[in-house]
C-alpha cells in the first residue's frame, strides 16, 4: 500500500510530461503546416465571403478547429484538402447567416433610411460587374464553386486540386468547365441588359 | 436558322479557348453576326476568368499567420477520452435493453424463446395443467405419424394383393381375403 502511494504521483508526473511532450510535437507539426496552409485557408474564406475581416475570422476559426482535431487526421498528406473543406463549410455558414441578418434588417428598415440608388456612372465606378459576378458566384452549386476557387488560385494545377478534393482529374475538369459556363450564362444577361441600356 | 446550329459549338469554343473546328471557322468567315458573337463570348469568358482570379487570390495580411500562431499558443487541446462518447451511449443503451428484458415476466421469456415452446393442455379430470415441452410434443406427434404410416402401408400392400385378385395371408397365417374385394378403394376415398 505504501509502495502504491509512492509510485502513483511519479506515474502521474510521467504521464503529464509525456502528454506535454506529445502536445509540443503536435503543435510544432501543425505550425509547420500553418505557414503553408494559412494563406490557402484565408483565400478560400475570402472567395466565399468577399470580405477580408470576415475571411480572417473564419480562417482562424477553421485553423483552430483543425488544430484541435489534428490527431484525428489519419493521413497527414490530406491535410490541405481536409482544411479546405473545413474552411469552405464554415465560410458558407457565415455567409448564410450574414444573408439572413441582412434580410431581417432590410425588412425592418424604414424606407426613408434606404440609400438613394446611384446613377449609371456611379454604378460603373462602384464595380457593377463585380457585384453581378459575386451574385452569380453565390448562386453556383457549392461543388462547382469550390473547384472554381481552388483552380483559380495561383500555383494550383488541376492535378493538385483533384488531389486536394480527392476527386479524379476528369471530374475536376468537367466541374471547372461547367462552372465557368454557368457563370458566363448568368453574366450574359447582365451584359445584354447593359448593351440595351 | 443556320447560325443557331453553330451557337453551341461557338460557346464551347469560347469556353475552352481551343481552336475552332473547320466548319465553324468557315461559317465565321462568312457570317459577321456569329463572328461578333464569338468575340463577345471570348470577352465574357475572359472577364469571368479575371473575376475568378481576383476573388481567389486576395492578398493575405502579413500579420495573419503570426496572429493564428499566437492564438494556438494559448490553446489547450483537451486530451481525448480513450472511450469515445458514442461508445458510452451504446453501452448504456445495451444495459438498458438488458434490464428491460430481464424485468419481463417469466412467461414472456418462454414465449420469446423459440427453442422451448411450452404447450399447455387442459386435462378434463381436473388434474390441473400439464405442460409438455415442445420436444416431447414433437416426439409424440412423430410417433403417431409413424404408426399411421405403417398401418397405411400394410393396408396398401393388402389392397395391391386384392387388386391383383390373388390370395394373401396375414401375419398369423389366416386368409384375410378370399376374393378380390371391390369397393375398398371407394370406401377409402369416401372416408
Amino acid at each position: 500500500m505504501q509502495e502504491l502511494v509512492l509510485i502513483q504521483p511519479i506515474r502521474a508526473a510521467e504521464n503529464e510530461c509525456s502528454r506535454e511532450a506529445a502536445q509540443a510535437v503536435r503543435r510544432r507539426e501543425f505550425e509547420a503546416r500553418l505557414a503553408e496552409c494559412g494563406p490557402l485557408a484565408f483565400r478560400v474564406a475570402r472567395g466565399v465571403l468577399r470580405n477580408d475581416a470576415d475571411a480572417e475570422d473564419v480562417a482562424q476559426e477553421a485553423l483552430l478547429r483543425a488544430y484541435r482535431r489534428f490527431d484525428r487526421l489519419r493521413d497527414a498528406q490530406r491535410f490541405r484538402g481536409w482544411l479546405v473543406r473545413i474552411v469552405f463549410r464554415l465560410a458558407l455558414d457565415r455567409a448564410r447567416s450574414a444573408k439572413r441578418r441582412e434580410l431581417r434588417e432590410t425588412e425592418w428598415a424604414q424606407p426613408a433610411r434606404r440609400a438613394a440608388p446611384p446613377n449609371a456612372e456611379e454604378l460603373a465606378a462602384s464595380g457593377e460587374f463585380q457585384a453581378h459576378f459575386d451574385r452569380a458566384m453565390d448562386e453556383l452549386p457549392e461543388k462547382l464553386r469550390l473547384v472554381l476557387l481552388l483552380a483559380a488560385m495561383e500555383g494550383h494545377t488541376l492535378e493538385e486540386v483533384a488531389a486536394m478534393l480527392s476527386l479524379p482529374v476528369g471530374t475536376v475538369k468537367s466541374r471547372l468547365f461547367a462552372g465557368r459556363k454557368k457563370l458566363a450564362e448568368k453574366l450574359q444577361c447582365y451584359v445584354t441588359n447593359t448593351k440595351k441600356r | 436558322m443556320l447560325c443557331d446550329e453553330y451557337k453551341e459549338a461557338l460557346i464551347e469554343a469560347a469556353a475552352s479557348g481551343a481552336a475552332l473546328p473547320n466548319a465553324l471557322r468557315e461559317h465565321m468567315q462568312a457570317c459577321e453576326h456569329c463572328a461578333a458573337m464569338l468575340t463577345g463570348e471570348r470577352a465574357l469568358f475572359a472577364a469571368v476568368d479575371a473575376g475568378l482570379h481576383k476573388a481567389a487570390n486576395a492578398a493575405v495580411r502579413p500579420s495573419f499567420v503570426p496572429n493564428v500562431q499566437a492564438t494556438l499558443a494559448t490553446e489547450t487541446v483537451p486530451t481525448r477520452n480513450p472511450i469515445p462518447a458514442w461508445g458510452l451511449v451504446c453501452a448504456t443503451g445495451a444495459l438498458a435493453l438488458a434490464a428491460a428484458f430481464l424485468s419481463l415476466p417469466r412467461g414472456a421469456h418462454d414465449k420469446a424463446d423459440t427453442g422451448t415452446t411450452t404447450v399447455a393442455r387442459r386435462v378434463p379430470a381436473g388434474a390441473g395443467e400439464v405442460e409438455l415441452s415442445h420436444a416431447a410434443a414433437r416426439k409424440a406427434r412423430f410417433s403417431a405419424k409413424a404408426v399411421a404410416a405403417k398401418k397405411g402401408q400394410a393396408e396398401e400392400e393388402l389392397c395391391k394383393g386384392c387388386r391383383s385378385g390373388g390370395r394373401r395371408l396375414g401375419r398369423s397365417g389366416e386368409a384375410r381375403h378370399t376374393k378380390p374385394h371391390r369397393g375398398y378403394e371407394s370406401t377409402r376415398s369416401s372416408s
